[in-house]
């Protein structure tokens, strides 16, 4: 009865629309007449499951899927050298019951022409050259909630926004250089993470919610540079406590939690080259905040975020090794001015400490079926950790297992604490065509 | 905060078969760019029979080639990759090439470009992954030393080029290959070189090696490289259909198969990092 129930409830919307996508691409596909191909469909399918170590059993982690349709535009009959795409996703986290189904992830349409690019759409922009943390990837915002899921290291990618972004590779004599300009017509402001505050309100203009990032490449020998920068919206909202009246008896005031978002403007750079075996990395980004009167100290309120402006960087390196590239390496050291990676907060009156951290990951891959990873990120200023050993079979080009846990080290109470999964190791398959 | 494990993961399965591909690469030069003008006889010297293979080896100027490269394990279990390769050489004899995954599904669009300037060492190298939306650097000299893709070195693969300056050269008894006549060839190093001798099967209709026996340490064979199914192409050149290398000792093999090749020009815009970026 129950597994019919999950089956029904989270498994019938992306069957149908897998379906649905058949139809369409078989249609298109008639409809164009012979010769003539219909988009592509790709997608994917994962399932976890969760292993209690403690002989509490399984129980179904997280179903999530994605559906993708691709159309070249001159296939469609349209006189015009460019791209279509379209793409759905959906999950559902069992052990919360909570998850959303069916919505659209990416739905943009590529124009290119000899002087310039065009993506016109609901699009993800990346942009930076380090792994994972990218301090110029200014656009699409990262939801702090997915970190947590399954160990918190996963693939999560930032959420598509509605967006104009034209992309132009000027030259001059025997010099080129790239320039990119992305206009954010409606940016994805970021829940709450932290229960008991007012949701803020966002910008209700047109005009207001717009967002501009922009960047000039150049490739020097064996490296490449971009400088950016941006204005817009920041992710997540900024909080603070007003003081109300005392209460009758009482020596302190009340509380009262405030919350609204707030723009800043960023400046960034990010490098990447190759020496030798070698592939090097450096990217950081300066961030001004407006700053709002309700954050300065000494004022009446007592705020948890600052006026004060911050800055990331991250430089790593990476490397292969063995003859056919099976062993791979890679370090990198994040600096957070900050604190937390996790969350941008800081309680009333607390000391800002920068945050310093080191990530890794260390990989074999076996014939190409097996491979075994251990990642790991350790904060250097609160000394604590986490390490995430997982092993992926490749059962076919199809369909892959896995298996990884997280684990601690250091302080519980540390800021990676949340992630550790503890007495339960989490695995999972994954099917993509 | 952003980790992308998949991602990583993706990069270095990329890895893993970047170095495949460049084998496939340079046998496809190894046997697409094939010699037509014939020298007939049967008193032709070692070094004579290398003389007309030697400049049918190397892949020159521009070309495209839909292959698929299947890399099979010592138990037999078979990984198939199908990719599109475009190739460009410049006046300046800069090489260009840009290889794009077309199957399997989890690596379907994923684009490698590698521009090697004649006077430098190292090629710039730059690996597009669709799931990340953006192209990174990758470096290059440990594929350009031990060479790139499975058993092979980068020797014996393209290494008929040099053979005969790097190489003695003894002819040996004629043998038959699939029916068809070939010179042998006995190849010893004259410096530094982890075989001992090579073997080389020449076709004496049209001067192809069709195949080529590597031997180590107690002049055991080591590796085997052995072609099929050759057909003319559209240019009126000779190829193979198959060509299989196989690895005696670890008992790995990787098989090309060549589903279509062309000579057509390529356009300098494919080689750029912003026909990566587009679909």
């Amino acid at each position: 009865m129950r597994v019919g129930r999950i089956l029904k409830d989270n498994y019938v919307i992306p069957i149908v629309c897998i379906v649905l996508a058949l139809v369409l691409s078989s249609a298109i596909a008639n409809a164009m007449g012979p010769g003539s191909t219909g988009p592509d469909i790709s997608g994917e399918f994962n399932q976890t499951v969760n292993l209690s170590l403690n002989g509490g059993g399984l129980a179904l982690g997280i179903t999530d899927y994605r559906l993708a349709l691709d159309q070249n535009l001159r296939q469609l009959g349209i006189n015009v050298h460019g791209h279509a795409h379209v793409s759905v996703k959906g999950w559902y986290n069992h052990d919360v019951s909570d998850g959303t189904l069916l919505e659209l992830d990416e739905a943009y349409i590529d124009i290119y022409r000899d002087l310039f690019d065009l993506r016109l759409g609901q699009q993800v922009v990346s942009w930076g050259a380090a792994y994972g943390l990218n301090p110029t990837d200014y656009i699409n915002p990262i939801p702090l909630t997915s970190v947590s899921d399954q160990g918190g290291f996963m693939d999560i990618s930032g959420l598509p926004v509605p967006a104009i972004y034209v992309s132009a590779y000027p030259s001059w004599k025997d010099t080129s250089f790239e320039a990119d300009v992305a206009l954010v017509l409606n940016p994805r402001f970021q829940e709450l993470p932290i229960p008991g505050f007012p949701i803020p309100e966002t910008p209700k203009s047109f005009v207001d919610r717009l967002e501009i990032a922009g960047r000039i490449g150049k490739n020097f020998g064996m490296w490449d540079l971009y400088i950016s920068g941006f204005r817009g919206w920041e992710d997540m909202p900024v909080l603070w406590f007003e003081f109300g009246s005392f209460p009758p008896g009482e020596d302190s005031p009340f509380l009262i939690p405030k919350t609204a978002y707030r723009k800043a403007t960023s400046f960034g750079a990010s490098a990447s080259g190759t020496s030798g075996p070698y592939t090097f990395w450096g990217e950081g980004s300066y961030n001004f905040p407006d700053k709002m009167k309700e954050l300065d100290i000494p004022s009446s309120n007592s705020p948890i975020s600052s006026n004060d402006s911050y800055f990331q960087v991250v430089a790593g390196a990476d490397r292969m090794f063995g003859d056919a590239g099976q062993y791979y390496l890679m370090g990198q050291y994040i600096y957070n001015s900050q604190g937390s990676l996790l969350s941008p907060y800081n309680m009333p009156g607390e000391e800002v400490k920068a945050g310093h951290y080191l990530a890794a990951i260390a990989r074999a891959t076996i014939h190409d079926d097996h491979e075994i990873e251990l990642l790991s990120i350790y904060g250097i200023s609160d000394d604590s950790g986490i390490v995430v050993p997982k092993y992926t079979y490749k059962i076919n080009p199809i369909f892959s297992a896995w298996i990884g846990t997280t684990f601690l080290v250091g302080d519980e109470g540390g800021e990676f604490g949340s992630l550790s999964e503890g007495k339960s190791a989490v695995a999972g398959i994954k099917a993509v065509w | 905060m952003e980790f992308k494990g998949e991602t990583q993961r993706q990069i270095n399965s990329a890895g893993f078969r970047i170095k495949n591909v460049y084998v496939s690469i340079l046998v496809i030069g190894i046997f697409i760019s094939l010699f037509s003008g014939i020298v007939y006889g049967a008193d032709l010297t070692a070094k004579e029979i290398l003389d007309q293979v030697e400049g049918t080896v190397l892949f020159a100027g521009d070309g495209s080639a839909r292959i698929e490269l299947i890399t099979e394990s010592k138990r037999g279990q078979q990984r198939s990759n199908t990719l599109q390769i475009y190739r460009k050489e410049d006046e300046d004899n800069t090489e260009k090439q840009l290889l794009e995954y077309l199957r399997p599904a989890d690596v379907a669009g994923t684009k490698l470009l590698s521009i090697t300037k004649s006077e430098s060492k190292d090629s710039e190298i730059w690996l597009y992954m669709p799931a990340l939306g953006k192209e990174r650097r990758i470096a290059t000299q440990e594929m350009q030393t031990k060479f790139m893709g499975t058993d092979f070195t980068y020797e014996e693969i393209s290494g008929t080029a040099a053979y005969e300056e790097d190489y003695e050269s003894e002819r040996l008894d004629d043998d038959v290959v699939d029916g068809n006549k070939c010179y042998v060839l006995r190849l010893a190093p004259t410096g530094e070189s982890e075989y001992t001798f090579v073997k080389m099967w020449v076709w004496q209709d049209e001067f192809i090696p069709v195949k080529i026996e590597f031997y180590g340490r107690g002049d055991k064979l080591r590796k085997i490289l052995e072609t099929a199914d050759w057909k003319k192409n559209e240019s009126d050149k000779w190829e193979p259909a198959n060509v299989v290398m196989s690895d005696i000792v670890s008992g790995t093999k990787t098989i090309i198969k060549i589903e279509e090749t062309s000579e057509a020009d390529i356009p300098d815009d494919y080689f750029t990092v912003r026909y990566l970026r587009r679909h």
